[in-house]
Protein backbone atom coordinates (compact mmCIF):
# COMPACT_ATOMS: atom_id res chain seq x y z
CA UNK A 1 0.00 0.00 0.00
CA UNK A 2 0.68 3.83 -0.82
CA UNK A 3 2.27 5.20 2.71
CA UNK A 4 3.53 8.59 3.94
CA UNK A 5 3.42 11.08 6.88
CA UNK A 6 3.79 14.68 7.38
CA UNK A 7 3.56 17.27 10.27
CA UNK A 8 0.20 19.33 10.80
CA UNK A 9 1.27 21.15 13.71
CA UNK A 10 0.48 25.20 14.49
CA UNK A 11 -1.04 27.65 12.10
CA UNK A 12 -4.84 26.19 13.14
CA UNK A 13 -4.41 23.23 12.79
CA UNK A 14 -6.57 20.78 14.53
CA UNK A 15 -5.54 19.60 18.15
CA UNK A 16 -6.03 16.02 19.20
CA UNK A 17 -8.17 16.39 22.82
CA UNK A 18 -7.85 12.61 23.41
CA UNK A 19 -9.69 12.27 26.73
CA UNK A 20 -13.25 14.14 24.68
CA UNK A 21 -16.77 13.73 26.11
CA UNK A 22 -17.11 10.30 23.96
CA UNK A 23 -14.06 8.58 24.81
CA UNK A 24 -14.05 5.00 25.13
CA UNK A 25 -11.28 3.46 27.09
CA UNK A 26 -10.37 0.11 25.17
CA UNK A 27 -7.62 -0.88 27.72
CA UNK A 28 -9.92 -1.16 30.30
CA UNK A 29 -12.62 -2.99 28.83
CA UNK A 30 -12.48 -4.28 25.18
CA UNK A 31 -16.42 -5.27 25.72
CA UNK A 32 -16.88 -1.68 25.09
CA UNK A 33 -16.42 -1.88 21.29
CA UNK A 34 -19.72 -1.88 21.04
CA UNK A 35 -19.97 1.98 22.27
CA UNK A 36 -18.12 2.93 19.20
CA UNK A 37 -20.59 3.17 16.38
CA UNK A 38 -18.15 2.89 13.22
CA UNK A 39 -16.69 -0.35 14.97
CA UNK A 40 -20.08 -1.89 15.22
CA UNK A 41 -20.89 -0.88 11.45
CA UNK A 42 -17.12 -2.87 10.50
CA UNK A 43 -15.77 -5.00 12.37
CA UNK A 44 -11.87 -4.67 10.92
CA UNK A 45 -12.10 -1.58 12.44
CA UNK A 46 -13.10 -3.44 16.04
CA UNK A 47 -10.48 -5.74 15.46
CA UNK A 48 -7.71 -2.89 14.61
CA UNK A 49 -8.97 -0.49 17.83
CA UNK A 50 -9.09 -3.88 20.29
CA UNK A 51 -5.79 -4.71 18.79
CA UNK A 52 -3.97 -1.09 19.21
CA UNK A 53 -5.22 -0.87 22.86
CA UNK A 54 -4.62 -4.81 23.26
CA UNK A 55 -1.98 -5.48 26.39
CA UNK A 56 0.73 -5.90 24.40
CA UNK A 57 0.50 -3.01 22.43
CA UNK A 58 2.65 0.13 22.81
CA UNK A 59 -0.01 2.48 22.05
CA UNK A 60 -3.56 3.79 22.78
CA UNK A 61 -6.53 4.71 20.80
CA UNK A 62 -8.53 8.20 21.18
CA UNK A 63 -10.63 8.85 18.57
CA UNK A 64 -11.99 7.35 14.99
CA UNK A 65 -14.77 7.55 11.94
CA UNK A 66 -15.39 5.26 9.77
CA UNK A 67 -16.86 6.82 5.91
CA UNK A 68 -17.30 7.14 2.50
CA UNK A 69 -15.27 9.52 0.12
CA UNK A 70 -16.42 11.10 -2.69
CA UNK A 71 -14.90 10.06 -6.14
CA UNK A 72 -11.73 11.26 -6.08
CA UNK A 73 -11.17 11.91 -2.24
CA UNK A 74 -8.83 9.69 -1.74
CA UNK A 75 -5.21 9.29 -4.14
CA UNK A 76 -4.50 5.83 -4.38
CA UNK A 77 -4.98 4.58 -7.86
CA UNK A 78 -7.59 1.56 -7.88
CA UNK A 79 -6.17 -1.96 -8.90
CA UNK A 80 -6.56 -2.31 -12.51
CA UNK A 81 -10.07 -3.03 -13.82
CA UNK A 82 -11.79 -6.34 -13.89
CA UNK A 83 -14.06 -7.44 -16.97
CA UNK A 84 -17.69 -6.22 -16.10
CA UNK A 85 -16.65 -3.26 -13.53
CA UNK A 86 -19.64 -0.74 -12.89
CA UNK A 87 -18.70 1.81 -10.61
CA UNK A 88 -15.51 2.99 -8.01
CA UNK A 89 -16.50 3.02 -4.37
CA UNK A 90 -13.92 4.01 -1.35
CA UNK A 91 -13.80 3.63 1.82
CA UNK A 92 -11.99 5.71 4.60
CA UNK A 93 -11.41 6.03 8.39
CA UNK A 94 -8.90 7.29 10.79
CA UNK A 95 -7.61 6.45 14.19
CA UNK A 96 -6.08 8.11 17.05
CA UNK A 97 -2.67 6.78 17.86
CA UNK A 98 -1.29 7.96 21.33
CA UNK A 99 2.19 6.32 23.03
CA UNK A 100 0.76 3.38 25.98
CA UNK A 101 3.57 5.12 28.01
CA UNK A 102 3.53 8.75 28.96
CA UNK A 103 -0.35 9.26 27.30
CA UNK A 104 1.26 11.73 24.70
CA UNK A 105 4.75 11.96 22.93
CA UNK A 106 6.79 14.50 24.41
CA UNK A 107 8.29 15.39 21.11
CA UNK A 108 7.01 15.84 17.22
CA UNK A 109 10.66 14.38 16.81
CA UNK A 110 9.62 10.95 18.84
CA UNK A 111 6.65 10.48 16.92
CA UNK A 112 8.26 11.30 13.19
CA UNK A 113 10.51 8.71 14.05
CA UNK A 114 8.00 6.30 15.20
CA UNK A 115 6.14 7.52 11.68
CA UNK A 116 8.84 7.15 9.59
CA UNK A 117 9.71 3.48 10.60
CA UNK A 118 6.08 2.86 10.67
CA UNK A 119 5.78 3.89 6.68
CA UNK A 120 8.86 2.42 5.47
CA UNK A 121 6.70 -1.06 7.34
CA UNK A 122 3.84 -0.75 5.76
CA UNK A 123 4.98 0.79 2.40
CA UNK A 124 6.29 -2.82 1.75
CA UNK A 125 3.04 -4.54 1.82
CA UNK A 126 1.40 -5.12 -1.24
CA UNK A 127 -2.36 -3.97 -0.67
CA UNK A 128 -3.48 -2.42 -3.48
CA UNK A 129 -6.04 0.46 -3.99
CA UNK A 130 -4.91 1.60 -0.25
CA UNK A 131 -3.31 3.97 1.14
CA UNK A 132 -2.55 5.38 4.91
CA UNK A 133 -1.25 8.97 5.89
CA UNK A 134 0.07 9.45 9.27
CA UNK A 135 -0.65 12.66 10.42
CA UNK A 136 1.23 14.30 13.41
CA UNK A 137 -0.50 17.12 15.43
CA UNK A 138 -0.53 18.42 18.81
CA UNK A 139 -2.55 16.75 20.94
CA UNK A 140 -4.05 17.02 24.88
CA UNK A 141 -5.12 13.91 26.80
CA UNK A 142 -6.57 15.04 30.14
CA UNK A 143 -3.48 17.57 31.48
CA UNK A 144 -0.76 16.37 29.44
CA UNK A 145 0.44 17.88 26.14
CA UNK A 146 2.62 16.88 23.66
CA UNK A 147 2.08 15.17 19.98
CA UNK A 148 -0.20 12.56 18.75
CA UNK A 149 -0.77 10.74 15.30
CA UNK A 150 -3.57 9.90 13.40
CA UNK A 151 -3.83 7.24 10.93
CA UNK A 152 -6.02 7.69 7.98
CA UNK A 153 -6.64 4.62 5.82
CA UNK A 154 -8.26 5.02 2.64
CA UNK A 155 -9.19 1.80 0.29
CA UNK A 156 -11.05 2.47 -3.51
CA UNK A 157 -11.99 -0.27 -5.45
CA UNK A 158 -13.55 -1.07 -9.00
CA UNK A 159 -17.05 -2.55 -8.17
CA UNK A 160 -18.30 -5.39 -10.25
CA UNK A 161 -22.11 -6.11 -9.91
CA UNK A 162 -23.49 -8.03 -7.67
CA UNK A 163 -20.70 -7.96 -5.63
CA UNK A 164 -19.82 -6.66 -2.04
CA UNK A 165 -17.70 -3.71 -1.91
CA UNK A 166 -14.48 -3.78 -3.27
CA UNK A 167 -13.23 -0.94 -1.31
CA UNK A 168 -14.21 -2.54 1.73
CA UNK A 169 -12.33 -5.71 0.98
CA UNK A 170 -9.15 -3.25 0.37
CA UNK A 171 -9.67 -1.36 3.69
CA UNK A 172 -10.15 -4.48 5.98
CA UNK A 173 -6.85 -5.94 4.08
CA UNK A 174 -5.66 -2.84 5.15
CA UNK A 175 -6.42 -2.76 8.48
CA UNK A 176 -5.41 -6.04 9.10
CA UNK A 177 -1.82 -5.22 8.33
CA UNK A 178 -1.70 -2.09 10.09
CA UNK A 179 -2.83 -3.84 13.17
CA UNK A 180 0.25 -6.49 12.36
CA UNK A 181 2.48 -4.05 11.81
CA UNK A 182 2.29 -1.07 13.99
CA UNK A 183 1.82 -2.82 17.49
CA UNK A 184 5.45 -4.68 16.99
CA UNK A 185 6.91 -1.54 16.43
CA UNK A 186 7.68 -0.43 20.34
CA UNK A 187 6.77 3.48 20.35
CA UNK A 188 9.05 5.82 22.20
CA UNK A 189 8.76 5.52 26.26
CA UNK A 190 9.45 8.52 27.28
CA UNK A 191 7.47 10.51 30.07
CA UNK A 192 5.47 13.77 28.80
CA UNK A 193 4.70 17.45 29.93
CA UNK A 194 2.69 18.18 32.60
CA UNK A 195 0.57 21.33 32.18
CA UNK A 196 1.21 24.27 34.38
CA UNK B 1 -36.51 -18.26 17.33
CA UNK B 2 -36.04 -15.41 19.86
CA UNK B 3 -32.76 -13.85 20.42
CA UNK B 4 -32.08 -15.89 23.60
CA UNK B 5 -33.42 -19.05 22.51
CA UNK B 6 -31.06 -22.36 22.20
CA UNK B 7 -32.49 -25.20 19.92
CA UNK B 8 -31.81 -28.65 21.51
CA UNK B 9 -30.05 -27.28 24.63
CA UNK B 10 -30.39 -30.00 27.75
CA UNK B 11 -33.29 -29.53 29.88
CA UNK B 12 -32.08 -27.22 32.56
CA UNK B 13 -29.36 -26.24 31.02
CA UNK B 14 -29.10 -21.91 31.44
CA UNK B 15 -29.79 -20.84 27.96
CA UNK B 16 -27.19 -18.37 26.22
CA UNK B 17 -27.93 -14.93 26.37
CA UNK B 18 -25.77 -12.75 24.79
CA UNK B 19 -23.56 -10.11 26.68
CA UNK B 20 -25.04 -6.55 26.40
CA UNK B 21 -23.96 -4.70 23.21
CA UNK B 22 -22.69 -7.89 22.00
CA UNK B 23 -25.29 -9.55 19.86
CA UNK B 24 -23.49 -8.73 16.29
CA UNK B 25 -21.41 -11.81 15.52
CA UNK B 26 -18.69 -10.51 14.45
CA UNK B 27 -18.31 -8.25 17.85
CA UNK B 28 -18.21 -11.45 19.62
CA UNK B 29 -15.66 -13.17 17.63
CA UNK B 30 -13.19 -10.15 18.13
CA UNK B 31 -14.11 -9.47 21.39
CA UNK B 32 -14.11 -12.74 22.55
CA UNK B 33 -10.39 -13.02 21.12
CA UNK B 34 -9.32 -9.81 22.65
CA UNK B 35 -10.98 -10.11 26.36
CA UNK B 36 -8.36 -10.88 29.03
CA UNK B 37 -8.69 -13.95 31.35
CA UNK B 38 -7.13 -15.09 34.75
CA UNK B 39 -3.64 -16.71 34.24
CA UNK B 40 -4.67 -20.65 34.65
CA UNK B 41 -3.02 -21.32 37.39
CA UNK B 42 -2.28 -25.08 37.39
CA UNK B 43 0.83 -26.32 36.69
CA UNK B 44 1.28 -29.12 33.54
CA UNK B 45 2.96 -31.92 32.78
CA UNK B 46 4.46 -31.66 29.04
CA UNK B 47 4.73 -35.24 26.87
CA UNK B 48 5.46 -35.46 23.39
CA UNK B 49 3.67 -38.51 21.88
CA UNK B 50 4.27 -40.09 18.90
CA UNK B 51 0.83 -40.02 16.48
CA UNK B 52 2.85 -41.59 13.39
CA UNK B 53 5.55 -43.71 13.78
CA UNK B 54 6.10 -44.18 9.87
CA UNK B 55 7.66 -40.42 9.94
CA UNK B 56 8.02 -40.14 13.42
CA UNK B 57 5.49 -37.35 13.71
CA UNK B 58 4.99 -36.24 17.07
CA UNK B 59 2.90 -33.92 19.07
CA UNK B 60 3.12 -32.27 22.49
CA UNK B 61 0.41 -32.97 25.28
CA UNK B 62 0.16 -30.58 28.23
CA UNK B 63 -1.37 -32.78 30.64
CA UNK B 64 -2.85 -31.97 34.09
CA UNK B 65 -3.23 -35.63 36.22
CA UNK B 66 -5.18 -36.20 39.41
CA UNK B 67 -3.75 -38.16 41.71
CA UNK B 68 -2.81 -41.44 41.06
CA UNK B 69 -5.14 -43.10 42.92
CA UNK B 70 -8.04 -42.27 41.27
CA UNK B 71 -6.77 -41.13 38.29
CA UNK B 72 -7.62 -43.83 36.50
CA UNK B 73 -11.39 -43.51 37.62
CA UNK B 74 -11.84 -39.83 36.66
CA UNK B 75 -13.29 -38.56 32.85
CA UNK B 76 -10.40 -37.59 31.55
CA UNK B 77 -10.55 -34.74 28.69
CA UNK B 78 -8.68 -34.44 25.59
CA UNK B 79 -8.99 -30.31 24.18
CA UNK B 80 -7.89 -30.22 20.47
CA UNK B 81 -7.89 -26.56 20.00
CA UNK B 82 -8.58 -24.54 15.98
CA UNK B 83 -6.97 -23.93 12.96
CA UNK B 84 -3.25 -21.45 14.50
CA UNK B 85 -4.11 -22.02 17.88
CA UNK B 86 -2.03 -24.26 20.87
CA UNK B 87 -2.63 -25.67 24.17
CA UNK B 88 -2.50 -22.09 25.29
CA UNK B 89 -5.34 -20.82 23.67
CA UNK B 90 -7.42 -19.12 25.68
CA UNK B 91 -10.42 -20.83 25.04
CA UNK B 92 -8.68 -24.23 25.85
CA UNK B 93 -7.23 -22.59 29.14
CA UNK B 94 -10.79 -21.95 30.18
CA UNK B 95 -11.75 -25.28 29.67
CA UNK B 96 -9.00 -26.62 31.70
CA UNK B 97 -9.57 -24.75 34.44
CA UNK B 98 -13.43 -25.58 34.70
CA UNK B 99 -12.50 -29.00 33.77
CA UNK B 100 -9.83 -29.34 37.00
CA UNK B 101 -12.49 -28.01 39.14
CA UNK B 102 -14.52 -30.60 38.01
CA UNK B 103 -12.26 -33.27 39.02
CA UNK B 104 -11.35 -34.52 35.57
CA UNK B 105 -7.88 -35.17 34.12
CA UNK B 106 -6.96 -32.72 31.24
CA UNK B 107 -4.62 -32.99 28.28
CA UNK B 108 -4.01 -29.84 26.64
CA UNK B 109 -2.85 -31.24 22.52
CA UNK B 110 -1.18 -29.31 20.53
CA UNK B 111 -1.96 -30.52 16.79
CA UNK B 112 1.36 -31.18 15.17
CA UNK B 113 3.60 -27.62 14.83
CA UNK B 114 1.32 -26.14 16.75
CA UNK B 115 2.83 -24.37 20.28
CA UNK B 116 5.97 -23.77 18.62
CA UNK B 117 6.53 -27.57 18.07
CA UNK B 118 7.96 -27.20 14.24
CA UNK B 119 10.61 -29.38 14.42
CA UNK B 120 8.43 -32.63 15.97
CA UNK B 121 7.02 -33.33 12.45
CA UNK B 122 8.51 -33.44 9.31
CA UNK B 123 4.70 -32.70 8.06
CA UNK B 124 2.10 -30.04 8.35
CA UNK B 125 -1.26 -29.96 9.67
CA UNK B 126 -4.63 -30.43 8.39
CA UNK B 127 -8.25 -30.82 9.50
CA UNK B 128 -7.89 -33.94 8.14
CA UNK B 129 -5.24 -35.77 11.28
CA UNK B 130 -8.29 -37.95 13.59
CA UNK B 131 -6.15 -40.25 13.76
CA UNK B 132 -3.67 -37.95 15.48
CA UNK B 133 -6.49 -37.30 18.49
CA UNK B 134 -6.74 -41.14 18.43
CA UNK B 135 -3.04 -41.95 19.08
CA UNK B 136 -3.17 -39.50 22.12
CA UNK B 137 -6.06 -41.53 23.45
CA UNK B 138 -4.43 -44.97 23.06
CA UNK B 139 -1.60 -43.27 24.43
CA UNK B 140 -3.08 -42.12 27.79
CA UNK B 141 -5.71 -44.90 27.79
CA UNK B 142 -2.44 -47.75 28.18
CA UNK B 143 -0.08 -45.57 30.40
CA UNK B 144 -2.60 -44.44 32.97
CA UNK B 145 -5.54 -47.15 32.27
CA UNK B 146 -7.92 -44.74 31.37
CA UNK B 147 -11.69 -45.85 31.80
CA UNK B 148 -13.26 -43.00 30.22
CA UNK B 149 -12.30 -40.30 27.62
CA UNK B 150 -14.10 -37.19 26.73
CA UNK B 151 -12.58 -35.13 23.15
CA UNK B 152 -13.32 -31.44 23.84
CA UNK B 153 -12.77 -29.60 19.91
CA UNK B 154 -13.16 -25.81 18.97
CA UNK B 155 -13.89 -24.94 15.59
CA UNK B 156 -11.03 -26.87 13.38
CA UNK B 157 -10.25 -28.71 16.61
CA UNK B 158 -14.16 -29.59 16.61
CA UNK B 159 -13.91 -31.20 13.26
CA UNK B 160 -10.98 -33.45 14.82
CA UNK B 161 -12.95 -34.67 17.62
CA UNK B 162 -16.39 -35.31 15.64
CA UNK B 163 -14.15 -37.00 12.70
CA UNK B 164 -12.39 -39.26 15.11
CA UNK B 165 -15.87 -40.10 17.15
CA UNK B 166 -17.00 -41.06 13.90
CA UNK B 167 -14.50 -43.17 12.75
CA UNK B 168 -14.14 -44.46 16.85
CA UNK B 169 -17.24 -45.65 16.98
CA UNK B 170 -18.41 -46.70 20.62
CA UNK B 171 -15.26 -48.95 21.97
CA UNK B 172 -13.89 -47.68 25.12
CA UNK B 173 -12.43 -45.59 26.52
CA UNK B 174 -14.04 -42.76 24.48
CA UNK B 175 -17.69 -41.63 26.64
CA UNK B 176 -18.51 -38.44 25.28
CA UNK B 177 -17.82 -35.37 22.17
CA UNK B 178 -18.10 -31.73 22.76
CA UNK B 179 -17.47 -29.38 19.83
CA UNK B 180 -17.92 -25.79 19.85
CA UNK B 181 -18.30 -24.39 16.61
CA UNK B 182 -16.90 -27.27 14.74
CA UNK B 183 -15.82 -26.50 11.47
CA UNK B 184 -17.57 -30.02 9.79
CA UNK B 185 -18.08 -28.31 6.40
CA UNK B 186 -14.76 -27.51 5.34
CA UNK B 187 -15.53 -26.08 1.87
CA UNK B 188 -18.75 -24.26 3.12
CA UNK B 189 -16.53 -22.45 5.86
CA UNK B 190 -13.56 -21.49 3.44
CA UNK B 191 -15.87 -20.08 0.67
CA UNK B 192 -17.55 -17.95 3.70
CA UNK B 193 -14.32 -17.38 4.78
CA UNK B 194 -13.31 -15.53 1.81
CA UNK B 195 -16.36 -13.29 1.17
CA UNK B 196 -15.31 -9.45 1.73
CA UNK B 197 -16.88 -9.44 5.06
CA UNK B 198 -14.75 -11.89 6.59
CA UNK B 199 -11.36 -11.00 5.15
CA UNK B 200 -10.38 -9.64 8.25
CA UNK B 201 -10.76 -13.32 9.80
CA UNK B 202 -8.94 -14.76 6.68
CA UNK B 203 -6.37 -12.58 6.40
CA UNK B 204 -4.76 -13.28 9.54
CA UNK B 205 -5.20 -16.79 9.38
CA UNK B 206 -3.19 -16.52 5.90
CA UNK B 207 -0.69 -14.12 7.69
CA UNK B 208 -0.20 -17.05 10.21
CA UNK B 209 -0.18 -19.97 8.07
CA UNK B 210 1.92 -18.39 5.87
CA UNK B 211 4.65 -17.79 8.75
CA UNK B 212 4.56 -21.34 9.70
CA UNK B 213 5.03 -22.61 6.20
CA UNK B 214 8.06 -20.57 5.57
CA UNK B 215 9.15 -21.79 9.20
CA UNK B 216 8.50 -25.17 7.81
CA UNK B 217 10.46 -24.78 4.56
CA UNK B 218 13.59 -23.09 6.59
CA UNK B 219 13.17 -26.41 9.17
CA UNK B 220 12.88 -28.99 6.33
CA UNK B 221 14.45 -27.53 3.03
CA UNK B 222 14.47 -30.50 1.33
CA UNK B 223 10.60 -31.46 1.73
CA UNK B 224 8.90 -27.74 0.98
CA UNK B 225 9.39 -25.30 -1.68
CA UNK B 226 9.26 -21.18 -1.60
CA UNK B 227 9.33 -21.12 -5.16
CA UNK B 228 6.53 -21.16 -7.40
CA UNK B 229 3.62 -21.34 -5.00
CA UNK B 230 2.42 -18.84 -7.08
CA UNK B 231 -0.22 -15.80 -5.04
CA UNK B 232 -1.91 -17.43 -2.33
CA UNK B 233 -4.84 -14.90 -1.73
CA UNK B 234 -7.01 -17.19 -0.02
CA UNK B 235 -7.78 -20.10 2.57
CA UNK B 236 -8.37 -22.05 -0.42
CA UNK B 237 -5.71 -20.83 -2.59
CA UNK B 238 -3.14 -22.37 0.47
CA UNK B 239 -5.03 -25.65 0.69
CA UNK B 240 -4.94 -25.68 -2.75
CA UNK B 241 -1.20 -25.22 -2.96
CA UNK B 242 0.22 -26.39 -0.09
CA UNK B 243 -1.79 -27.99 1.82
CA UNK B 244 -3.23 -30.49 -1.14
CA UNK B 245 0.10 -30.51 -2.85
CA UNK B 246 2.68 -32.05 0.33
CA UNK B 247 -0.37 -33.95 2.22
CA UNK B 248 -1.50 -35.91 -0.85
CA UNK B 249 -4.58 -34.66 -1.63
CA UNK B 250 -5.62 -34.34 -5.57
CA UNK B 251 -6.73 -30.54 -4.75
CA UNK B 252 -8.50 -28.30 -1.79
CA UNK B 253 -11.57 -29.64 -2.91
CA UNK B 254 -10.32 -33.20 -2.85
CA UNK B 255 -8.72 -32.23 1.08
CA UNK B 256 -11.85 -30.50 2.35
CA UNK B 257 -13.96 -33.75 1.05
CA UNK B 258 -11.92 -36.02 3.07
CA UNK B 259 -11.17 -34.41 5.57
CA UNK B 260 -14.72 -33.12 6.33
CA UNK B 261 -15.93 -34.62 9.65
CA UNK B 262 -19.59 -34.22 7.82
CA UNK B 263 -18.67 -37.41 6.03
CA UNK B 264 -18.80 -39.62 9.33
CA UNK B 265 -21.55 -37.73 11.33
CA UNK B 266 -24.02 -40.51 10.99
CA UNK B 267 -21.20 -43.35 12.66
CA UNK B 268 -20.71 -41.13 16.09
CA UNK B 269 -21.67 -43.94 18.78
CA UNK B 270 -21.23 -41.79 21.88
CA UNK B 271 -23.03 -38.76 23.57
CA UNK B 272 -22.17 -35.72 21.69
CA UNK B 273 -22.82 -32.30 21.78
CA UNK B 274 -22.31 -29.80 19.03
CA UNK B 275 -22.64 -25.71 19.61
CA UNK B 276 -23.35 -23.90 16.77
CA UNK B 277 -24.16 -20.36 16.33
CA UNK B 278 -26.12 -18.91 13.71
CA UNK B 279 -24.16 -15.20 13.57
CA UNK B 280 -21.12 -17.21 13.41
CA UNK B 281 -18.98 -14.91 10.98
CA UNK B 282 -17.56 -17.91 8.82
CA UNK B 283 -19.18 -21.85 9.78
CA UNK B 284 -21.29 -22.92 7.29
CA UNK B 285 -23.46 -25.83 7.77
CA UNK B 286 -24.69 -27.79 4.53
CA UNK B 287 -28.19 -29.05 4.38
CA UNK B 288 -27.00 -32.73 4.20
CA UNK B 289 -24.86 -31.94 7.07
CA UNK B 290 -27.96 -30.44 9.31
CA UNK B 291 -29.97 -33.65 8.67
CA UNK B 292 -26.61 -35.78 9.48
CA UNK B 293 -26.64 -34.23 12.90
CA UNK B 294 -30.54 -34.09 13.26
CA UNK B 295 -30.98 -37.67 12.83
CA UNK B 296 -28.73 -39.37 15.07
CA UNK B 297 -30.01 -40.27 18.33
CA UNK B 298 -26.33 -39.84 20.29
CA UNK B 299 -25.86 -36.28 18.76
CA UNK B 300 -27.25 -33.15 20.90
CA UNK B 301 -27.16 -30.31 18.45
CA UNK B 302 -27.42 -27.04 19.78
CA UNK B 303 -28.13 -23.97 18.04
CA UNK B 304 -28.01 -20.37 18.97
CA UNK B 305 -29.04 -17.50 17.55
CA UNK B 306 -25.81 -15.69 18.31
CA UNK B 307 -22.61 -16.32 19.99
CA UNK B 308 -20.03 -15.83 16.69
CA UNK B 309 -17.02 -17.88 16.21
CA UNK B 310 -16.13 -19.63 19.14
CA UNK B 311 -16.82 -17.19 21.53
CA UNK B 312 -20.12 -17.30 23.17
CA UNK B 313 -19.72 -14.06 25.89
CA UNK B 314 -22.88 -13.93 27.64
CA UNK B 315 -24.61 -12.07 30.53
CA UNK B 316 -23.36 -13.95 33.17
CA UNK B 317 -20.65 -12.16 35.49
CA UNK B 318 -17.68 -12.91 36.41
CA UNK B 319 -15.72 -15.74 34.58
CA UNK B 320 -18.78 -17.29 33.73
CA UNK B 321 -19.24 -14.89 31.07
CA UNK B 322 -18.02 -18.02 29.06
CA UNK B 323 -20.87 -19.96 28.55
CA UNK B 324 -19.66 -22.47 25.71
CA UNK B 325 -17.47 -23.62 28.64
CA UNK B 326 -19.47 -24.08 31.48
CA UNK B 327 -22.46 -25.80 28.96
CA UNK B 328 -19.39 -28.53 28.21
CA UNK B 329 -18.34 -29.08 30.98
CA UNK B 330 -21.68 -29.56 32.63
CA UNK B 331 -23.02 -32.06 29.71
CA UNK B 332 -19.85 -33.91 30.21
CA UNK B 333 -20.62 -34.18 33.91
CA UNK B 334 -23.97 -35.15 32.96
CA UNK B 335 -23.27 -37.35 30.28
CA UNK B 336 -19.70 -39.16 31.55
CA UNK B 337 -18.24 -37.82 34.76
CA UNK B 338 -19.66 -37.05 38.45
CA UNK B 339 -18.13 -33.83 40.00
CA UNK B 340 -15.20 -35.01 42.57
CA UNK B 341 -14.32 -31.88 43.60
CA UNK B 342 -10.38 -30.75 42.74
Amino acid sequence: MEADWEFEVGGGAPVIEAVWPGFVDLRLDPECIHQIPEAVAFAPLASLLLALNGPDSPLWTAKCDLWQPEAGETVSPPPPAPPGEVRRTALACYVDLLPRQGRVFLKSEEAGALCTAWVDRLAGIPIPGCRVDLVIRMAIAGTLEGFAVTAYLSAEGREVAHEESAAATALAAALAAFAQTIPALEAPQRPASTLQ
Amino acid sequence: MSPQAAIGLPEGFPPFVPRRGLSNGHLQTIVGNYLPRPPLGLNSDPEIVVVDPADGSRVLCQCHWQPEPVRAARLTLVLVHGLEGSADSQYILGVTARAWAAGFNIVRMNMRNCGDTDGLTPTLYHSGLSGDVAAVVRHFAARFGLQRVALVGYSMGGNLVLKMAGEWGSGAPLAAVAAVCPAMDLAAGSDALHLPINRLYELRFLHRLMVRYRRKAKLFPSIYQLKGLGPIRSLRDFDDRIVARYLDFRSAADYYDRAAAARVLDTIAVPTLILHAQDDPFIRLTAPTRAKLLANPHIRFVETTHGGHCAYLSRDPGDDIHWAEATVIRYLLQEAGQSHGS
